[in-house]
């Protein structure tokens, strides 16, 4: 009975950290480069009474023991990087990646960190940089009086400057991919990713080599948040939650009976 | 004399087994409640506790030795016998992730752990040093029992179980049937152990497909573990009330037949 009640509580808990998650993938529905996370399970150590292939006392072997599980456990929160749907601006600094790779960017501390968000912008001098002001990893200068940017698919930044017909290039983005990007420490936010032993060490490239993907300019990649999805899962996590609150309560209620045996 | 001590005697059997009752449901209960703590954990299988009445186990009367073959003698109780795994498909989503991998049917991949060789459903892994593993951290092993190298590039396995990196096969799953499954214990983490006479005598998968992108969810039906949890809770109160009017019984056979 006890057994049963903190078994139900951990089913409780356990419904708790999806709900959670729920409610942050539902926040960032609308989040440039955001990737949807996941709440894995898995059941507890089981506790065993009678152990399968031991001998009966009329000398049987017992086929199937008896094992009593104590409940779930949380396994991981993974973020999953399914591609999120791309949404033209026609912003010419707007980039989205079409594959597995990441920008790099630069933090204030001078490590680099990995983004989906390729939301850039210009300093006043012209070097490219996110929207909080990092910036972008090779470091690409656009000439302050250029006309128009074009960014190609294999990721060559070219200018037109005043009084020419013809682009000059002036820099190339690169990519990294990761060998498990599940691995990313998200912890920062910011839509920024860290790189973790789990992960693996980024692996560098051109736009466009090995999966790492095409950049398409104008576009952004919204979130891969799937509002069905979540509210489905919501549905399902409270309605869990709910019947692991009916084990306790059944439980409780069993507690009350036995306590009644002498009335 | 004789009917007195034998109706004496009923009475507290009775009491024993209602008692004996309130403990099959308990643990009944814990089953219960493991299933529906674990109705999100994907390759989860629910466990049904199978009980069964003690048979005669309070006539071994020596004196008089035929009561032994009286088949509909009232027993003891109940006692759980056994946790009986079912192994079950659960339903099967697609997650569009491509390190999601369901199975379709009765197979179970082969993983290697610190511990030794286990066997899982849950089919969501992830990648640590270019090799595949679960969430746990074990190794996934392919069909010649080694890990998989799955680095440098996008990953993608195909229904036969072979994965690719890059269009290029890396190596096949190993996902192995095994003759009865009910011989596999379970030992948390969604993992399964085989006996070593299990593992020697599994096959390698011919009537399990692989999924891609897919989870396969738990077995457990809320509804059915409800509708248990209700049943258990009656014959909980049930044998409470056997033990009480026992109770009241044996009081008055010892307050008032003595009184007469």
């Amino acid at each position: 009975m006890i057994r049963a009640m903190f078994t139900a509580a951990t089913g409780m808990i356990a419904q708790q950290t999806a709900i959670d998650t729920i409610a942050h993938n539902l926040a960032n529905v609308n989040t440039t480069g955001f990737k949807k996370s996941r709440a894995n399970f898995q059941d507890l150590l089981y506790e065993t009474l009678r152990p399968a292939g031991g001998q009966t006392a009329a000398g049987n072997t017992v086929p199937e023991g008896i094992q009593i599980g104590h409940g779930v456990r949380l396994a991981s929160v993974a973020k999953l990087y399914t591609p999120g749907a791309l949404i033209q601006t026609g912003n010419e600094l707007d980039l989205a990646i079409e594959g597995d790779g990441f920008f790099q960017v630069i933090l204030p501390d001078g490590t680099t960190a990995y983004t989906r968000d390729g939301s850039f912008r210009r300093s006043e001098d012209g070097t490219i940089l996110t929207s909080d002001g990092l910036q972008l990893e090779p470091s690409i200068t656009i000439p302050t009086d250029a006309l128009q940017i074009s960014v190609s698919q294999a990721g060559v930044v070219s200018v037109r400057e005043p009084g020419t017909d013809t682009l000059s290039e002036v820099g190339t983005i690169e990519l990294v991919r990761f060998p498990n990007p599940a691995g990313l420490d998200a912890s920062m936010g910011r839509n920024l990713l860290l790189e973790t032993d789990a992960s693996g060490d980024p692996i560098t490239g051109e736009p466009g080599n090995d999966g790492i993907g095409f950049i398409a300019q104008g576009f952004l990649e919204n979130s891969n948040v799937q509002t069905v999805e979540e509210i489905i899962g919501m549905v399902v996590a409270q309605r869990a939650y709910e019947a692991n609150s009916q084990v306790i309560r059944t439980s409780d209620e069993m507690l009350q009976i036995a306590n009644n045996v002498r009335s | 004399m004789v009917p007195a001590v034998l109706g004496g005697r009923t009475v507290i059997a009775g009491l024993y087994a209602a008692a004996n009752g309130m403990l099959a449901v308990e643990e009944r209960q814990a089953v219960i409640a493991n299933n529906i703590a674990n109705a999100g954990t994907p390759g989860f299988k629910r466990q049904l506790a199978v009980q069964r009445g003690y048979h005669q186990a309070f006539y071994l009367d020596g004196r008089r030795p035929e009561r032994l073959d009286r088949v509909v003698a009232p027993g003891g109780g109940i006692r759980t016998i056994e946790t009986f795994s079912n192994f079950g498909n659960g339903v099967v989503n697609t997650t569009s992730n491509a390190l999601d991998v369901a199975l379709a049917g009765p197979g179970f991949f082969k993983i290697e752990g610190d511990d030794g060789v286990r066997f899982t459903r849950n089919g969501r892994f992830a990648i640590a040093d270019n090799q595949l593993i679960t969430l746990a951290g074990e190794t996934v092993l392919s069909d010649n029992d080694t890990p998989i190298d799955v680095g440098g590039g996008t990953i993608e396995f195909d229904a036969q179980g072979y994965v690719r990196v890059n269009g290029e096969v890396r190596g096949r799953l190993g996902i192995v049937e095994f003759d009865d499954p009910h011989a596999l214990t379970r030992e948390g983490y969604t993992l399964f152990r085989a006996p070593q006479d299990a593992i020697d005598a599994a096959q390698l998968a011919v009537n399990t497909s692989v999924m891609p992108q897919s989870i396969e969810n738990s077995n457990v039906e809320l509804p059915s573990e409800m509708i248990n949890m209700m049943t258990a809770l009656r014959a909980y109160a049930a044998n409470q009330q056997v033990i009480q009017s026992v109770n009241e019984t044996a009081s008055r056979m010892i307050n008032q037949v003595g009184g007469l």
